[in-house]
């Protein structure tokens, strides 16, 4: 099963797009962060900026590994192939979860040692042995997974990739910026720290070396850990849930 | 081929019993029940909307009955051990992803159908796609894309082949090359279950018919018989005397009804009939002309009914 799944992710050029994208976009962004700063500013995690654009890749290309068999019908003949649907399900969650992390870490890692790199040139030194350094790379990869996980949930709901990928930017980018705005003040912050791009904010920059405002708004390190990996349990556990439910036309 | 697969069941069968679909308060398959057998290609006919798609996927365990059960060689799909061994089905040839070249979508089908892959260059070379196999589906030619569903169908080497609406769009090759398969297959001792709208694509492929409207059940007939039936139709018999041909003919059994100044349209007599009654009666006959009904008329006449969206007559 995993063998069928790794031969359908690999055999359409959007996966491979969707990886080029977030490497150039991540990669890029790294460059282009290590060459304007004003050195005095410069924080070793803002090497990782260029999450923020990786993550639409990551994203997309869950939407797409799933929306794509459903759209085209080949989802039927997937399950008439297997019918015990989860273990379909499952197995593309598996296989989409090693690829992301896989993928999410080198692309991560490759940021960071080229923003090392640039900036060294320019008198600031940092390196992964440095404080919370390493956790932040990692975290920014394990972040980025979790979002192409939420993609791939959007993808198996939806079933349709156009209304998937706009129902995943929607959710991402404007609803859990809207939603907070809409709590009472008591809760309001709170409700901001449990969105995904301050989990993402959260895991990613622990190692920054500027003083943390005390209102940044974002949880502890473990504990935006904690939340990234309740969100994925649910984003793979909801498609295994209602896939068994729903006919297949 | 199809060998019994245990004492209570018989290998590739399918037994389609009670079977109810439906979506919302909308039935799209009521109460049927029909056996598809080995060894013959066994059409299954109705008009657009009639049921065969939703039949077709409940049997494949795509969309779960309302009622009813369905075994296929005995056991419902779910519960057969790597089903592509058992059902192979072409339901809609444009389900392969455009952006995937034909071997790769084949090798991901055997893969997850834990088929051995040396199946996939075999049933490539059967459907003809060998040389086209490393090229992406989305340039395919509506005839190669149903080549290749069919490709997938064979996968398994299944003992029972289901194909819905097959020669939908295909220029006259394709079709007499879908129509020669499906034969083969059916000679071979596999059961070939293959849905039309059209009783035309059947008259020359099927051996049994299934025909059905708005979701039940119309006929379960073999093709010969369904001829047969309909070949009653009528004589159409010219004389220059109509008046006591009919008095004769009628007293002899017939129905007869005047069809035009000299002609007579009768039903329950054969041509040999009228000819020896006139001829002893002394009347000249003009014409004497076996007018059958065509499978097509046949067709409509036990479907007319159920004929889900008609277009208005003008």
């Amino acid at each position: 099963m995993i063998k069928s799944e790794w031969i359908k992710l690999w055999s359409v050029r959007s996966s491979w797009w969707s990886l080029y994208v977030a490497a150039a976009g991540m990669i890029g962004i790294a460059v282009t962060y290590s060459l304007v700063i004003k050195p005095v500013q410069a924080t070793p995690t803002d090497a990782l900026q260029g999450a923020a654009f990786g993550q639409l890749a990551f994203g997309v290309l869950g939407v797409l590994a799933v929306s794509t068999e459903y759209s085209t019908g080949l989802i039927r003949t997937t399950f008439a192939t297997v019918p015990r649907r989860r273990r379909v399900i499952a197995a593309k969650a598996a296989l989409l979860v090693a690829v992301l992390l896989a993928a999410a870490q080198i692309v991560a890692f490759a940021a960071f040692f080229t923003a090392q790199l640039l900036l060294g040139h320019r008198g600031v030194h940092f390196s992964l042995g440095d404080r919370d350094m390493l956790i932040s790379v990692l975290g920014c990869g394990c972040y980025m997974t979790f979002i192409g996980m939420f993609g791939f949930c959007v993808g198996v709901l939806l079933q349709k990739t156009t209304p998937a990928i706009a129902t995943f930017f929607g959710i991402v980018f404007v609803a859990m910026g809207v939603i907070p705005n809409l709590m009472p003040d008591s809760i309001k912050a709170d409700v901001t720290r449990l969105t995904f791009l301050k989990i993402g904010e959260a895991m990613s920059n622990p190692a920054r070396t500027l003083p943390r405002d005390a209102t940044d708004g974002l949880l502890s390190t473990g504990a935006a850990w904690g939340m990234c990996l309740v969100y994925l349990a649910v984003v793979v556990v909801v498609p295994l849930l209602v896939v068994t439910r729903r006919d297949t036309d | 081929m199809c060998r019994p697969q245990g004492p209570a069941s018989v290998g590739c069968v399918i037994e389609i019993e009670s079977l109810s679909k439906r979506y919302g308060d909308k039935y799209a398959v009521r109460d049927l029940t029909f056996q598809v057998r080995p060894g013959r290609v066994t059409g299954f006919l109705g008009p657009n909307g009639a049921g065969k798609s939703t039949t077709m996927r409940a049997v494949l365990g795509l969309d779960l009955p309302t009622a009813g059960r369905i075994r296929v060689d005995g056991k419902p799909y779910t519960a057969l051990d790597r089903p592509l061994t058992h059902v192979g089905a072409l339901l809609d040839a444009g389900a392969v992803h455009p952006g995937r070249d034909a071997r790769q979508h084949l090798r991901a089908v055997a893969a997850a159908g834990k088929l051995p892959e040396r199946r996939v260059d075999e049933v490539l070379a059967r459907v003809g796609l060998t040389e086209v196999a490393a090229r992406r589906v989305g340039g395919f030619s509506l005839g190669m894309r149903q080549r290749l569903g069919i490709a997938t169908a064979l996968l398994g080497d299944p003992g029972i082949l289901m194909f819905d609406e097959p020669v939908n769009g295909l220029d006259p090759e394709g079709i007499r090359w879908i129509r020669d398969l499906m034969k083969g297959m059916a000679a071979e001792g596999r059961t070939v279950f293959v849905s039309s709208h059209l009783m035309s694509e059947m008259e020359n492929t099927a051996d049994h018919l299934v025909v059905i409207g708005k979701g039940r059940l119309i006929a379960d007939v073999s093709t010969r018989e369904l001829i047969a039936r309909s070949a009653g139709g009528f004589l159409k018999v010219r004389t220059d005397a109509p008046g006591p041909l009919i008095t004769l003919l009628a007293e002899a059994g017939a129905r007869v009804t005047p069809d035009g100044p000299e002609v007579l349209r009768v039903e329950g007599l054969d041509g040999d009939q009228v000819a020896r009654l006139a001829h002893r009666a002394g009347i000249l006959l003009l014409e004497v002309a076996r007018q059958p009904i065509s499978l097509e008329d046949a067709y409509l006449q036990l479907t007319d009914a159920a004929v889900e969206y008609r277009g208005a007559q003008a």
